[in-house]
This record gives C-alpha cells, sequence and structure tokens, in this order.
C-alpha cells in the first residue's frame, strides 16, 4: 500500500501544548484532530467577492483568512467548488475535477490549500457522490440509450404498468415522486433531490471505481478531509421495492418539515441502505494511505439520525467521522431532550467520531433553532448556546455567519420573491421558504457599500436589514459581542483536554438544568447550563471541591452551602479536581 | 538539560512573544502615530502568525522625549495612544483571541515631568527628596563622578535649585529612580498591581539591571583594549568605552527583585520578563536575575544580536554555555527589538550574497529561534523582513540618534511604520499625511497584504514556522542536546525518545552534504523547503534549516 508522510498539520491534536500542562496520548480517541475539530463552513460565492462579480470567490477567502484564523475554528469546510451549472448551490456537478470560474482557478484552489495549512488550519472539501447533474457528461451519455457504456451508471427503471413511475420513492426536495421520464431511453430515471441531479447507481461497480478515482485526485492536492453529501443516499434497494408507509407509532426524523410529504414514509429502499456500508470500504482504505485525512459523512433524514449516523463511523472500514441532525428539533431547548440527545450520542459513538451541526446551509440558522423564529430567545441566551454547543463530545461544523448570530433573512420582506436563488425555495414557496433566508452573504462591514462583501452593486442575495448591527466591523469591536464570544470560547476549548477529548457523563440535573462532566487525564470539567428563564440553583453537594472557572464571561453566585445560583440562560464551568492536586496546577 | 516534569511547565517558559511598538504599527485616528486601537484593529493578524503573546512597548503618559520610556504618570494612559477604556478592551479582545498581553514597565527610572521628580528636585527635605539619585558635586565642582549615560554624555545632571546633580543612566530628561528607597520599590509594587488587577499577564521590566546604582560612587573603570565590547553594543558607542560595573548588573539590583516576584506570585501564570541590557556578559546578567524563586521569571539576552556573521562555531560555544547556565531552560532569545538595528541586512557590510542565499538565511534565522529551547520574542516587522531605514539628520526622531549623529545613526531605523498594504496611503499604517516616521518605499513591496497571499513570502514562512512549533511536543519543554561541533553545521536535539526532533542548520553560503547520527530519521517537509535526505546522507543547500523526526 502507498503510504504518504503524514503532514505535521495532521499531526494529532492531543499533542498540542496546553496553557499549564502536558497532555499524553489517549488510545480511544487516537489523538486524531478531526476527532474534536470545530469545522467553519464556507459557501464560497458568499463569503467574499475579490472581483466585484457580486458573487464571492476563493482568492475572497485567501482574503479572509485573518478572520477565520482569529476566530480559533480548526478546520474550513468549503461547499461544492466544482463546475456546475448552480441548480442547487453546487451541489449539482457536472466536472469533479475542476474548478468552477466563477470561483476561480485551479492554480487559486492550490494557492488557498497552501496557505490555509500555513495558517495552522485543515481544509475539507465537500464530496457529491450521490448524484451529479443531468449536464454532466456522464449522465448525457447515459441517457441516450440503453446499450452506452455509461447506461448502467445512473439509476434506470421501467415505467410501472400504467406507465407511472416505477415505485412510490419520493424526492427529498419537493416530496414528489422522485423518478422523472426520460423520452430519450423511455424509461424514467431516479433522483433523490432535483430531477436535475440523478442519481449514480452505486451497485455499478464502475461507478464505484471512478468515485475512488475522483477522490485521489483532491487527496493528491493535499485536502485533509472530505465531506461526504448525502452518504446515506448512496445506495438504493436494487429491487426498487416501494418505501413503507410511516404510521403514528414513527417519529418524524429531525431536519425533516413535517409539512413535506416525504415524512409519509419510511425511507427503508430509497436510502439508507446497509449496502453502503460495503461500497465505503475501499473509500476508506484509499484515505488511508493519507494519514490525518478523515472522512466526513452527512447522515441526515434518517429516523434515528444520531444512531444512523454512528453506524457510518463503526469499525474502522468505514468513515472517520459523522455528523448527525439530532440537534435539529422543532422544541423549544429543553434540558431533558437536551440530555436523552447527548447521551444517545456518547453510548451511540462509544468510539469517537461524532460530529454535531446546529445551523448549516440546509438547515438554517443557529437562530432559528429550537424554535427561535416563532418564540426569539433573549439576547443572554445565545453565549450560553454558544458554551453548550462547545462542550459536547466531538466535533461541531459552524455554518458561516452563525458566529454573528445572524438571522434568518425573511421572503419576501428582505428576499423579494424574484431574487431567490434556491432551487428548492422556489418549488415549495409559498408553502415553504427554502434555504435562501440562511444564505446571504456575509455582512463584514455595515459602514460599506454590501457590507464590504462585493464591490458590486448587487449581491448575490439581498443583506436583509437586521445585519446592521451584526456586521463583522462592529462586533469585532465589541469585546462582549457574540463573536467575541465565539472567538474566546474556542480558544479556551483549545486549551481544554478535557473538552478536546474527555469522557462525558451526563446528570440528573432536573427539568431546567443540564448538566455534565467532561474528563481526561487530569482534568475534571463540570459543566453546567441553565437552559430557563429563570434563576435556577445547582447542587454542589456531591463535590468535596470545585474551583469555578471563572473569565469567560458567565455570572454565577456561590450560595452559603456552596451550591451554585445561575440566572436564566446561565452558564457555569468548574475544575473539580481534589484541592491538593489544585495545587500542582496553579 | 533535562526534560521536565511538564506539571510544572508554565505558558512563558517555551511562548513565542510579539514584540509591538505601538508608535509605529497601527494608526487609528489618522494622527501620524500608531494607537491602542490601532493595535486592535491588528490583532486577527497577530493571532493568525500563531504567537502566544504580545509585549507592546510603553503607551502610558510620558512626554515622550524618550517615546514612552520617560513615563510621566504610571497608571493613566498617554492620550495620544489612547483612554484606559481602550487598553481594557485590547486586554480583552486579545485574550479572546489567545493572546497574552505584557505590558512593558519603565521602573528605573520616569520622566523629569513626573511630579516625583518636580517634587524631589524642588529641595533637599521634600517628602520624595530621597526618591532619585542625588549627589554633590566633585570637589572640583564638576559631576560626582566619570559615569555616563547611555545615551552620551555624563550620567549626571546638575539641577540648580537643589544645587546637586542628580543620576540618569539614558536622557537627562529620565532621571533614575532610586531603588534604595523603601517608598520607591512599594511604589512600583503598587503599580504593577494596578495593572495586574486589570488583566495583563506580565510585566517586560525595562533595564531591570540598571535598577541599582553603586552607593560609593567610585569611577567606572576604562575597558581595557583586550577586552571585548557586550553583545549588542553598537561598535563606535563611547558608553563602552567603560566598564560600567557602578550602574549595571549591580548585585544589590538582585535582592530588590523579590518585592516584584511576591506581586507576580500572586496572580498566577503571570510573568516577569527582565530586558538585561549593556551587561558585559549579557547571559551570565541573564541567569542571575532568574536565578531561584525569588527573582524574575524570565529574562532576554542579547546574545543572539551580533552585528558579526553566526558561525557554528560562536554559535556551538554560545550554546555550550546555555546548558550550564540555564538548567531549567529558563530562557527568553530575541534577534532585535526596538532598540537595535534590524535583523534583516544587519550583516550586510560583511558583504552580500545572491538574492536566494539570502532568503535562505531569512529563513535560517527563525528556523533557529523556534528551534531553541526556551521562550522568544520576534520585532514587530522582522517577519516581514524589512530592512534598516536610512534617515537623513532631518528626519531623525530618536534622542540618541540625534546626540550621536552620524557616529551612531541611533534606533529610528528599526521604528519606522508597518507596512500593511502596498497601494494604500502611508501602506495602510495611517490615513494621516505625514506618518511620525516615514515609512520607506522599499518596505512597500514587503507590505502584510503582499506577503499574506503569496505561499512563498517570508511571513509565511515565519507563521509556517511558529505554528510548527507549537505542534511539536518536542520543542517545548527543556530537552536539548548539543552535538559535537562540525563547522559549519550546527546540530542539536530537542525534546526525548519517540518524539525528539534533530535540529540542522548550515551557516555557510555552500551547500553541505553531511551524516546524520541516527537512522530512521524522516525529514520534516514544509518546513525546511530545498532539502534532501537518503538514508543518513542529508543535502542542506546554502543557509539551509533541516528538521528530522523519528520514522
Amino acid at each position: 500500500m502507498k503510504q504518504i508522510d503524514r503532514q505535521w498539520w495532521r499531526e494529532p491534536a492531543i499533542n498540542r501544548r496546553a496553557w499549564s500542562w502536558h497532555d499524553a496520548h489517549d488510545n480511544k480517541h487516537q489523538g486524531e484532530w478531526w476527532q474534536n475539530a470545530v469545522i467553519y463552513q464556507i459557501t464560497p460565492c458568499i463569503y467574499q467577492d475579490s472581483t466585484g462579480t457580486g458573487s464571492g470567490d476563493l482568492e475572497g477567502i485567501i482574503q479572509r483568512l485573518d478572520y477565520i484564523s482569529a476566530l480559533g475554528v480548526d478546520a474550513i469546510w468549503l461547499t461544492p467548488i466544482y463546475k456546475s451549472p448552480l441548480h442547487d448551490l453546487g451541489y449539482d456537478i457536472s466536472d469533479m475535477q475542476s474548478i468552477h470560474p466563477n470561483l476561480g482557478t485551479m492554480d487559486d484552489f492550490k494557492r488557498l490549500v497552501k496557505l490555509v495549512h500555513q495558517t495552522g488550519l485543515r481544509i475539507i472539501l465537500d464530496m457529491v457522490w450521490s448524484h451529479t447533474s443531468d449536464q454532466h457528461p456522464w449522465f448525457l451519455e447515459s441517457k441516450k440509450n440503453k446499450t452506452n457504456p455509461k447506461a448502467d451508471w445512473y439509476v434506470w427503471a421501467d415505467p410501472a404498468e400504467n406507465g407511472g413511475p416505477p415505485n412510490n420513492w419520493l424526492s427529498a426536495f419537493n416530496g414528489q415522486s422522485g423518478w422523472k421520464y426520460s423520452e430519450e431511453r423511455n424509461q424514467y430515471y431516479y433522483a433523490n433531490f432535483l430531477e436535475s441531479q440523478p442519481d449514480l447507481n452505486w451497485h455499478n461497480t464502475e461507478v464505484r471505481d471512478e468515485v475512488l478515482r475522483q477522490a485521489r485526485f483532491w487527496l493528491d492536492l493535499d485536502v485533509d478531509g472530505m465531506r461526504l453529501d448525502a452518504v446515506n443516499f448512496y445506495c438504493h434497494d436494487a429491487d426498487m421495492q416501494d418505501n413503507p408507509l410511516r404510521d403514528e407509532t414513527h417519529v418524524i426524523p429531525q431536519g425533516i418539515d413535517p409539512r413535506n410529504p416525504l415524512a409519509k414514509q419510511l425511507f427503508t429502499n430509497s436510502f439508507c441502505r446497509a449496502e453502503t456500508f460495503e461500497f465505503l470500504k475501499p473509500l476508506r482504505q484509499l484515505v488511508n494511505e493519507y494519514p490525518g485525512v478523515f472522512l466526513l459523512g452527512e447522515v441526515t433524514l434518517c429516523d434515528d439520525s444520531i444512531k444512523e449516523a454512528a453506524l457510518y463511523v463503526s469499525g474502522k472500514e468505514r468513515l472517520h467521522a459523522a455528523y448527525n441532525s439530532g440537534l435539529l428539533f422543532k422544541e423549544k431547548i429543553n434540558a431533558p431532550q437536551l440530555r436523552k440527545i447527548i447521551q444517545h450520542a456518547v453510548e451511540c459513538f462509544s468510539e469517537g467520531g461524532t460530529c454535531w451541526i446546529v445551523g448549516n446551509h440546509d438547515y438554517g440558522r443557529l437562530r432559528s433553532r429550537w424554535d427561535g423564529i416563532e418564540n426569539p430567545y433573549p439576547a443572554e441566551f445565545y453565549p450560553m448556546a454558544v458554551a453548550l454547543l462547545l462542550s459536547l463530545p466531538g466535533g461541531l461544523c459552524l455554518w458561516q455567519g452563525d458566529e454573528l448570530g445572524l438571522s434568518e433573512a425573511r421572503i419576501p420582506e428582505d428576499i423579494p420573491v424574484e431574487k431567490m436563488r434556491d432551487p428548492f425555495g422556489k418549488l415549495m414557496y409559498p408553502l415553504l421558504n427554502g434555504r435562501d433566508g440562511s444564505r446571504t452573504p456575509m455582512p463584514w462591514d455595515d459602514a460599506l457599500k454590501n457590507y464590504g462583501f462585493t464591490s458590486a452593486d448587487e449581491s448575490w442575495l439581498p443583506f436583509p436589514e437586521s445585519n446592521k448591527m451584526l456586521s463583522v466591523a462592529r462586533q469585532q469591536r465589541d469585546p462582549n459581542s457574540l463573536l467575541s464570544t465565539w472567538r474566546s470560547l474556542l480558544h479556551w476549548r483549545k486549551n481544554q483536554p478535557a473538552l478536546l477529548a474527555g469522557t462525558t457523563t451526563m446528570l440528573d440535573s432536573g427539568k431546567s438544568i443540564l448538566g455534565f462532566i467532561r474528563e481526561y487525564s487530569e482534568q475534571i470539567l463540570l459543566c453546567v447550563f441553565n437552559l430557563s428563564e429563570e434563576k435556577e440553583i445547582f447542587s454542589m453537594q456531591e463535590y468535596e471541591y470545585y474551583k469555578p472557572i471563572i473569565g469567560l464571561g458567565f455570572q454565577h453566585q456561590i450560595m452559603e452551602n456552596g451550591d451554585i445560583q445561575l440566572p436564566a440562560w446561565g452558564s457555569f464551568f468548574a475544575d473539580l479536581r481534589s484541592s491538593s492536586e489544585m495545587q500542582k496546577f496553579k | 538539560m533535562a526534560v521536565q516534569n511538564m506539571d510544572d511547565w508554565r505558558w512563558w517558559q517555551d511562548a513565542v512573544i510579539y514584540q509591538i511598538y505601538p508608535r509605529s504599527f497601527q494608526d487609528s485616528d489618522a494622527d501620524g502615530i500608531g494607537d491602542l486601537n490601532g493595535i486592535r484593529q491588528r490583532l486577527p493578524y497577530v493571532a493568525k502568525l500563531g504567537v502566544d503573546g504580545i509585549w507592546i512597548c510603553p503607551f502610558v503618559r510620558s512626554p515622550m522625549r524618550d517615546f514612552g520610556y520617560d513615563v510621566s504618570d504610571f497608571c493613566a494612559i498617554e492620550p495620544l495612544f489612547g483612554t484606559l477604556a481602550d487598553f481594557d478592551a485590547l486586554v480583552q479582545e486579545a485574550h479572546n483571541l489567545g493572546l497574552r498581553v505584557l505590558m512593558d514597565q519603565v521602573w528605573n527610572h520616569t520622566s523629569d515631568e513626573h511630579p516625583w521628580f518636580i517634587e524631589s528636585r524642588s529641595s533637599k527635605d521634600n517628602s520624595k527628596s530621597d526618591w532619585y539619585v542625588w549627589a554633590d558635586a566633585h570637589q572640583d565642582g564638576g559631576p560626582p563622578n566619570n559615569w555616563r549615560a547611555t545615551f552620551g554624555g555624563s550620567a549626571w545632571e546638575w539641577d540648580p535649585t537643589r544645587h546637586q546633580y542628580f543620576l540618569h543612566n539614558f536622557l537627562a530628561q529620565q532621571p533614575d529612580l532610586n531603588w534604595y528607597n523603601p517608598d520607591v520599590r512599594k511604589a512600583m509594587v503598587d503599580i504593577g498591581r494596578f495593572w495586574l488587577d486589570r488583566g495583563v499577564d506580565g510585566f517586560r521590566l525595562d533595564v531591570a539591571n540598571f535598577y541599582a546604582h553603586d552607593r560609593t560612587l567610585k569611577d567606572n573603570p576604562i575597558r581595557p583594549s583586550d577586552q571585548p565590547r557586550p553583545a549588542g553594543a553598537a561598535l563606535k558607542d563611547p558608553y563602552f568605552d567603560f566598564i560600567n560595573e557602578g550602574t549595571v548588573c549591580r548585585p544589590e539590583t538582585l535582592n530588590m527583585l523579590k518585592d516584584i516576584r511576591l506581586l507576580m506570585n500572586e496572580y498566577p501564570n503571570t510573568v516577569a520578563l527582565g530586558e538585561v541590557s549593556s551587561a558585559e556578559d549579557s547571559l551570565l546578567a541573564a541567569a542571575d536575575y532568574i536565578a531561584g524563586d525569588h527573582r524574575l521569571h524570565l529574562a532576554y539576552n542579547a546574545s543572539l544580536i551580533s552585528y558579526e556573521p553566526f558561525t557554528a562555531r560562536g554559535l556551538h560555544t554560545l550554546f555550550e554555555h546555555i546548558i550550564e547556565l540555564f538548567p531549567q531552560a529558563r530562557l527568553c532569545w530575541t534577534f532585535g527589538t526596538h532598540d537595535f538595528p534590524r535583523l534583516r541586512g544587519r550583516w550586510a557590510n560583511h558583504g552580500r550574497h545572491s538574492e536566494e542565499i539570502e532568503a535562505q538565511l531569512d529563513r535560517l534565522l527563525p528556523s533557529l529561534l523556534i528551534g531553541l529551547p526556551g521562550s522568544c520574542c520576534i520585532y514587530q516587522g522582522d517577519e516581514l523582513g524589512l530592512t534598516q531605514t536610512q534617515l537623513n539628520f532631518e528626519q531623525l526622531r530618536d534622542p540618541y540618534g540625534i546626540a550621536n549623529y552620524p557616529e551612531i545613526l541611533g534606533r529610528d531605523g528599526c521604528r519606522t511604520p508597518m507596512p500593511w498594504s502596498e497601494h494604500a496611503n502611508q501602506g495602510g499604517f495611517s490615513d494621516a499625511r505625514t506618518a511620525w516616521l516615514p515609512l520607506p518605499a522599499e518596505h512597500l513591496h514587503l507590505a502584510v497584504e503582499l506577503q499574506e497571499s503569496d505561499p512563498n513570502s517570508l511571513l509565511i514562512a515565519y507563521r509556517n514556522l511558529i505554528r510548527w512549533r507549537r505542534l511539536q511536543p518536542a520543542l517545548h519543554g527543556g530537552g536539548f542536546h548539543l552535538y559535537p561541533l562540525e563547522p559549519p553545521l550546527l546540530q542539536f536535539e530537542r525534546g526525548e525518545g519517540e518524539q525528539s526532533i534533530l535540529c540542522v542548520y548550515n551557516f555557510s553560503t555552500s551547500p553541505h552534504h553531511h551524516q546524520i547520527p541516527h537512522n530512521h530519521l524522516k525529514l520534516i517537509e514544509d518546513v525546511s523547503p530545498g532539502i534532501r535526505l537518503k538514508g543518513r546522507e542529508l543535502f542542506l543547500p546554502a543557509y539551509g534549516a533541516a528538521f528530522l523526526k523519528k520514522m
């Protein structure tokens, strides 16, 4: 097997110097950097425009590396940067080994990779292997007839007896039949998402070999990770049986709008197929040749996203990590539900590899989360949310703009209907608004035209009025802004081995308070969050000794008996090492 | 040097500290002078370099005779630089970025406009009369003795009101405080407490080895012709015609440091970093200042500020010395500060090399710095490869340079503003039409913005090295094993066991083939370009530096 040397920026992160003491190894966590990485998700076309086209580009990201590095994240994940008709933000690829001309050139990309590494960051690319664009040469060839060399590269089926679609599978996008009739072949092809995104046929070995070839191309260009878009959609049931219907005994998966017709089915045949695990083996073997590089799966839209995601990372022959949609619940935030979710994740991901998302280009903003649109949370809520997210075991994906607390742009008040970009939104409006609301460009400086995002008159999507007070420039000047909170907690986290690699023990802390203990080597860190609008008391009677961690911007009061009183939406961290041990670490 | 128990290790023992000269870093209010809010704007740049902390040169109230090293109020911000609220915000923002903040404390002397001095000079019997070093005239009516000021001339100035001389080791506008007076020492501790309570992470103590003087006021002996001048001393500086034993590195000073250390101990994880300057043996003095638990935590030494090109032999001797003097590796290195000519081009009068070789040298130096045990300071602009600016007399602002012109050109040439952006007004330093010192045109093509986007720039090389060092356990801790000298190569090993790193430097302008001491080593790529390894045969280009790790 070919084995290239591990680049220094991919060395196990746990070997990093802590503030005051040094850490060793942890076999369970392998000390890999990605086990606890905070991954900053960037969609280049809405990050920074360097050419005045109104749409962002790779050079724009280079210009903003200062900002990203100062934020304190570990890696950046770029949503697709390849040639594409852009029907779906680039998730419809027409050439997997190219850079979209709007974003720059391959040389720009290579320079970006180099500069990213030299900034101590890693770069993760989005790999869309579940489907291609219908403009991809493979599909253009495949749809010609039933005998061409690519004829079996996509999911083709004859019409049902009545001439209709071959079975009941629905598109995850519009909730209508995922089958599209092609007159040229007199057959239907299947598309889990848009009809312009035909599904690749993963049962075909040629397709799987081709995917490996694509992967190697980018691995050789020094990317540090690959985010596998819709990995649980790779395979379909080769026998093409109908999906069973969902009855009342099944909960609706997190991340799916109950109004979406898709919610009526169980997805056992159109996707979430066990065959996928087998097909991932050669991919993992390939990536093993590049030490420190990892595969991050997107495992969402399934009944139990945490459990399903864990299946994708179990053992050493599947993916390294997978993110789940467990935190995307609709209800108001509450301790019992979070406790259950975190505990579930701890149990399912016993060997690590978990990763959380709370906002992203598909699921909207952190600020909208947990019923935040209908019932907005007060300002004090968000610093607590940051502390909570950064205390969870595993990695975290942070969607660009969520560090600023951007709110979702409204349609049509902020984004006129004719300016909508998202094909899903266009299809579903006004029943659903789609995903444009969380895809407005970065507001860098409210004193500049188009917030400094572009020098063009019109930007990719308009800026909502609510961005005015939330620009980067404004928040950078305010040490207490949400951006400053993210920064300080991200930098603090980097030096807390217990948060990076520690075990997680959930505490039975009642209805209002979420409490858990993270422990690694000599560090025992108590993490307590008040998820209510009232002052709450957290009992410290069990702990012989504790030392509150101050300076993180959170308030608390120590009661006479040593218990802690937290304000509404308060956070509290304490070191639980015994006092004699503490002496050593002063 | 042995690896220590890392539990006792403190952040400042292997920190990379970025030195900011606030007048020249970033101007935020278009007066042509940099300020605290300017630093705040540029903190992301500093954080991105990967350094652990910043040391900011003085920004407290001062008449600016010596650009802030003449303080008239130790607990107020000089209005030129901003307000206390600006400073508080700066500290918090720096902490948010994971950066520690060290403040420059000038406790050897004050400005002559400080209320203490105004009172002290008013009579022989006021409450501050003994706060400065006063002495009657010599029998002949002249100064009490032959002591020189480092900035030129006698160290004594006649005061016509008190009819006495006062001591000033620097400018006459910088009277020396009398450290033998316990009230003075208490006043300094109170000042320190004021700033520590505001959240600063430590102090850089200006000329800490000048605090005490010889109370017998004996003349300083003339330097024997066979005794070399100290490291960092300018060749023609008349100050070093003497051995300044009455004013520099007095043993009495060492006991006076205890009060400072006790204060720091109340604030865990803070650091007192002493400047040990003008000492005859910079290293020996630095070792004295940090010995035991009652003196300073760290002292930086001038031994790498050399006007002669480095040789493997010279450095080897230096490092042998280090192993003896600093068993705990409590070292702080620097190639230059706001007081010395710029690192780049410092050896130009020993002959220029091809651009390619000069570029290798530019990268060899930071590779050496980050390979050494201990902590280090990097002076702003050195990461860009800024050269010493040649200024004419009218452009000089440094009193030391003006007083000694043209024999000594002073320190303005290393204090010109940071070039941020090639095409912006004043290189992005200021919106003013003129800056307090000109930003030389030849620095514009070294602007941060240009280097940031060039993967082969010196800035990127610095960032690379600093960030890489952070990830190497071997480069933290004290582990340091020096190999026998093999000129022109210098070779040492850092760390121990599995994680050790072999550092090899070629201090010659010719490429070199070298047998490395172990099998099974591999080159760390990307940190050291142009280098090849075949088995045990290492090829180093001119001024090449290689880091090797166990396979």
